[in-house]
């Protein structure tokens, strides 16, 4: 069971299983195939430590886009045999069902397949990136940006509140008025961002960030037998999928 | 009051921001190595400007226009690069949250020593001795915007130190502290300077700095009074004509 913790994996074999996982999913376009995979990626991140309950709650909020899409491409795509006809008018084709499926499907993997990288430390990552030759102004800002979605979720539910609070009852205004405020409220939420990177960027500085073209890390990290293997088997399988 | 063994001398420092109205006006001040100056005024006074100046964000990072002469013992810091300057004055700005950049007490702690390209052993050992201060051995992977804001405001300190700066600024420490966390704060500072260190604390609130050794009163970007506090407390009439009562 050891293969299977992603615990004990090294963030690089994370990155890159996810990396090929998504590539596999853009690049074939059978609905076996897609399925296969999508089967494949649930198993992983299930079997791999990450918590079920915490990664289904993370893919909950895509499921409303991705049965919009799905709808949409059921209904515009007009290729293969009719499958619903009404007064004349085809409504529903085989191809669009076919093109939906594998939307959706692809969807679910390249979400499924970012949940492999619950089950390890965002520093972890930064070190792997950085490992990987990626320079680290541009692994520390990814990384910085993933920390401040959330404060900046608070901050937007903070402006939404407090536009509530004087009076603005958004359950009964008109679409137009809904469209008014969220505009609304982007402004001070776009002003504070600016604020804070500006904070940000100088507490770095003052704490000598980019004094020198290079920097040194406190740790390292190192590949065992596993993840050697892995970084191997994981690319070639994925190539070989992709001829075949 | 210029003194050869000053830590930080400030000859007639005027600044102004770009298209801007001028915030300091002739400032001028000496502190002696070791001692704890609060810089006290109120909101917009200059005192932040202040702290940017002497840590030589300005005109380095903020741009804006300055004239006068800072030393830092001894040294002009005219042209020096801020990392070379960051080895010699630290500063600790008004809100933790914006300065904690990481996401584990250790990453926090590392951030700076690995920013000079120190050897892994010896930013261990600064990591461990800062850990060691501020008593946060068992936090050491906990995450920095999980600690209470006391917490907070000591590991902002404390990411500092571990560049052993001889020098320390900070804006506003004890803001948006309860009791308990000011008590920490200043307990560190207390602390700091038994160790030698030369602290600079701005304070808008006169009555949380009453324990520093010097009080520089900034009104309206212009040094009014630099002296103990025990002699300015006196003066009711000065305290009540600036809103300082």
């Amino acid at each position: 069971m050891t293969l299977f913790s992603l615990v004990k994996w090294d963030p690089r074999c994370k990155i890159i299983l996810m990396a090929c996982l998504s590539t596999l999913a853009m690049l074939r376009g059978e609905v076996w195939f897609l399925f296969g995979l999508l089967v494949f990626t649930c198993l992983l991140v299930m079997l791999g430590g990450a918590e079920l309950s915490g990664a289904l709650g993370q893919v909950k909020g895509l499921l409303g886009l991705i049965f919009s899409l799905f709808i949409i491409q059921c209904f515009f795509t007009r290729s293969g045999e009719p499958w619903l006809v009404i007064g004349g008018f085809t409504l529903i084709t085989s191809g669009g069902i076919e093109l939906a499926c594998i939307l959706s499907l692809r969807l679910f993997i390249l979400a499924f397949s970012a949940l492999l990288l619950l089950t390890g430390e965002v520093r972890d990552y930064l070190l792997a990136l950085v490992q990987m030759k990626i320079p680290y102004e541009i692994a520390f800002m990814t990384m910085a940006s993933v920390h401040f979605i959330p404060i900046l979720r608070e901050e937007a539910l903070n402006v939404f509140y407090a536009i509530q609070l004087r009076g603005c009852e958004l359950q009964k205004a008109s679409w137009r008025k809904k469209l008014h405020t969220y505009l609304e409220i982007c402004l001070p939420i776009l002003v504070g961002a600016l604020k804070r990177t500006r904070a940000m960027a100088l507490a770095m500085e003052a704490r000598a960030f980019r004094a020198y073209p290079k920097r040194t890390y406190l740790r390292r990290l190192v590949l065992k037998k596993n993840d050697k293997a892995i970084l191997v088997a994981v690319p070639v399988i994925t190539l070989v999928l992709l001829v075949y | 009051m210029m003194g050869i063994n000053a830590a930080v001398e400030v000859r007639n420092l005027d600044f102004t921001y770009e298209e801007g109205p001028q915030i300091l006006h002739r400032v001028s001040f000496s502190l002696p190595q070791g001692s704890l100056t609060a810089v006290i005024g109120l909101s917009g006074c200059g005192k932040s400007t202040l702290c940017h100046c002497l840590c030589g964000l300005i005109p380095q990072a903020l741009g804006g226009e300055l004239s006068g002469e800072i030393l830092l013992q001894g040294h002009d810091i005219s042209g020096r690069p801020l990392a070379q300057l960051a080895q010699t004055i630290g500063l600790v700005m008004q809100n933790p949250d914006l300065q904690l950049v990481t996401t584990t007490v250790e990453d926090e702690l590392a951030f700076a020593p690995e920013n000079l390209c120190l050897s892994p052993a010896e930013i261990a050992r600064r990591i461990e001795r800062v850990l060691a201060w501020l008593n946060f051995e068992h936090l050491r992977l906990a995450s920095p915007h999980d600690l209470s804001g006391g917490q907070k405001r000591l590991l902002a300190i404390g990411a500092v130190l571990t560049l052993e700066p001889q020098i320390l600024v900070l804006d506003e420490p004890m803001s948006h502290l309860d009791q308990q966390g000011q008590k920490l704060v200043k307990d560190a500072l207390l602390a700091l300077l038994k160790e030698g260190c030369t602290i600079i604390m701005v304070e808008h609130d006169w009555q949380i700095a009453t324990f520093a050794d010097n009080w520089l009163v900034m009104i309206d970007g212009r040094v009014s009074y630099f002296g103990p506090p025990a002699d300015i407390l006196q003066d009711k009439d000065f305290l009540l004509q600036h809103n300082l009562l």
